[in-house]
């Protein structure tokens, strides 16, 4: 049986953007048919508004247009397929974002998230209740609101259908630009994913320029494009930091025929992936994700609220990103290489998970056909009918960690009242820190916004021997200092205790 | 007029008019800034200037304390600025 590859999109909103062109979007995918079945896959299509469409898999089209019964339609078809790559076409105003409260505590209200798209767990809008992905997601979006014509999405598909594995040699020449400020934490980051950092850009670099210099059709040549930059909600550009000066490192129009054919992009910018109608916001021209993809690269791994990460270090935003880039060195497809990357980035930083590592994982999402694969070497995710096996194989492994994840990640909760830290952290020499040491070897202090989240541990069988491990009773203190204060260097302290000690803290960002 | 009404005007602009005062956006994340912001009888919303640098906006600073009449988009708890005037 040839892996199936599932399409799913709605048909009368298709009808509502394009108008009498939505013959050309059927060609396109039964074009996108054709081509796939040369490699080995069956790819179905689905119009989660049309009955007729679903007849076949005996699932039910959706009742209303509410974000609930797109994810039971999508969780259906999962049941009936077990599909290989789960493909949404649209952006969200086609198949809506789910959204998810937002775990931690800023200015996202909710966070627009296909996570829920790539989980077993039935709707909701808590995250806690997706923290064990098991399938294969990614979006083909289009532009948001009315369109004249196809040509995005025409662009998108076909250079899907005819990438061509390239060689992952090539895949290791990149492009990097980072905020100065965040210029420690991307070397690592990159260091860790090509093995140096010597091709890393900094905005600024050198002088804060006086306008944008945009980057040559050279400089963006390379495969692979990895940003640490600063990002805004319905805006055009990345932006870097020296201080207070926030010059822009990019700008969606420099993208415009400057990209190779198979770039693939990773952006820990907030809002980097953000989808937004353009005209609505009265910008010329789309955002960097999108844009992206006009301009022929095949996949963007991106934000959709605010990001977080160390300035320093590594942690959140910096491992989601990099385990991505990783994984497609490796030959995986971009699908698969975000859902490793999801399932390493919670096997790293669980089974405890704090808000921002909680909102780290809701918020990131791949634009761009999850079948395709970049780059080949010798262990890679050949689409062909002869390795079909070796799929369904791979998919059961990744469906098994994702099942031991859901069963083995705690349950992280607010508390509606901030209990005082008072346990201690042992140290190696008979001595302790308590909370106030912590605080001000961190330069906080009680006075700072806090909370505290409990994580209760999933019934395993395993409670004693978790207990053993200092995993019950885990709670997170989280101090934000007060927004009003015009302090320099601002961050988040995360203080995680059990019952009787502090396990230990981090602290996010220092900008 | 609430907040999340405001949406629905029919150009999509909407017509505001409050003060210009400045606090942290995204403590601790990868967009944390000082941000002006716009306190309206509607509710306060981060204040950007269409095509404006979201971060750092010397227009936008010279107007900290000001009142002032700004017709722009609202999405949820920001206003993009098309136009703005200052009141007295």
């Amino acid at each position: 049986m040839k892996p199936v590859k599932l399409i799913v999109t709605n048909k009368s909103k298709l009808e509502w953007k394009y108008g009498k062109k939505l013959s050309k979007i059927n060609s396109l995918l039964k074009q996108m048919q054709a081509a796939d079945k040369k490699k080995g896959l069956d790819t179905r299509v689905a119009f989660v508004d049309n009955a007729a469409s679903l007849k076949s898999a005996g699932v039910k089209k959706i009742n209303t247009d509410a974000a609930k019964e797109y994810k039971r339609v999508v969780d259906d078809l999962y049941k009936k397929y077990t599909p290989a790559y789960i493909v949404i076409l649209g952006a969200s105003d086609i198949v809506p974002f789910q959204l998810i409260d937002n775990p931690a505590e800023d200015e996202d209200a909710t966070v627009e998230s296909d996570l829920p798209y790539a989980c077993d767990m039935p709707y909701s809008k808590n995250i806690t209740n997706f923290t064990g992905p098991t399938r294969v997601v990614g979006r083909i979006p289009d532009i948001m609101g009315k369109q004249d014509d196809i040509t995005y999405l025409q662009k998108v598909i076909t250079n899907s259908i005819n990438h061509m594995p390239l060689s992952v040699e090539k895949y290791y020449n990149y492009f990097s630009v980072t905020a100065l400020v965040w210029k420690k934490s991307t070397e690592l980051s990159l260091q860790s994913i090509f093995g140096q950092s010597t091709k890393m850009t900094s905005a600024p670099h050198g002088k804060i320029p006086k306008s944008y210099t945009p980057y040559s059709k050279r400089e963006l040549s390379p495969l692979t494009h990895f940003y640490n930059c600063h990002g805004a909600s319905f805006d055009l550009s990345f932006y870097g930091q020296k201080g207070n000066q926030y010059p822009e490192a990019l700008q969606s129009s420099n993208l415009s025929n400057n990209i190779a054919p198979g770039t693939i992009v990773a952006s820990e910018c907030c809002y980097g992936a953000q989808l937004f109608d353009p005209k609505q916001q009265g910008l010329p021209q789309q955002g960097i994700g999108t844009n992206y993809l006009a301009n022929d690269a095949i996949a963007f791994l991106g934000s959709s609220t605010i990001a977080y990460g160390p300035a320093d270090s590594q942690g959140l935003a910096d491992l989601i990103t990099q385990f991505f880039i990783k994984n497609i060195l490796t030959g995986s497809s971009t699908g698969r290489a975000f859902l490793e990357a999801r399932q390493r980035f919670l096997t790293e930083v669980g089974p405890d998970l704090d808000p921002f590592e909680l909102k780290t994982i809701a918020q990131f999402y791949l634009l761009g056909d999850p079948s395709v694969q970049p780059a080949e070497c010798e262990e890679a995710e050949v689409v062909s009918l002869s390795v079909g096996t070796a799929i369904a194989n791979s998919r059961k492994n990744l469906f098994m960690k994702g099942i031991t994840l859901a069963g083995s990640i705690g349950v992280t909760k607010k508390l509606q009242n901030a209990s005082p830290l008072t346990t201690k952290l042992p140290l190696s020499n008979n001595k302790t820190m308590n909370a106030d040491d912590i605080l001000q070897a961190n330069k906080f202090n009680r006075d700072d916004k806090k909370a505290v989240y409990s994580v209760k541990p999933k019934a395993t069988g395993f409670m004693g021997l978790q207990k053993k491990f200092g995993g019950n009773n885990v709670k997170y203190h989280t101090y934000v200092q007060n927004p009003m204060k015009k302090i320099k260097h601002i961050r988040i302290l995360v203080v995680k205790e059990n019952s009787s000690q502090i396990l230990g803290w981090k602290v996010y960002e220092s900008r | 007029m609430k907040a999340d009404k405001l949406k629905n005007a029919s150009d999509g602009r909407v017509e505001l008019t409050g003060k210009v005062i400045q606090k942290k956006f995204g403590i601790g994340s990868k967009s944390e800034h000082e941000a002006i912001y716009f306190e309206t009888p509607v509710g306060v919303f981060q204040l950007r200037r269409l095509g404006g640098n979201p971060f750092y906006d010397q227009e936008l600073n010279k107007l900290l304390g000001k009142i002032i009449t700004a017709t722009g988009i609202v999405n949820d708890k920001l206003f993009i600025a098309t136009t703005i005037k200052t009141i007295d």
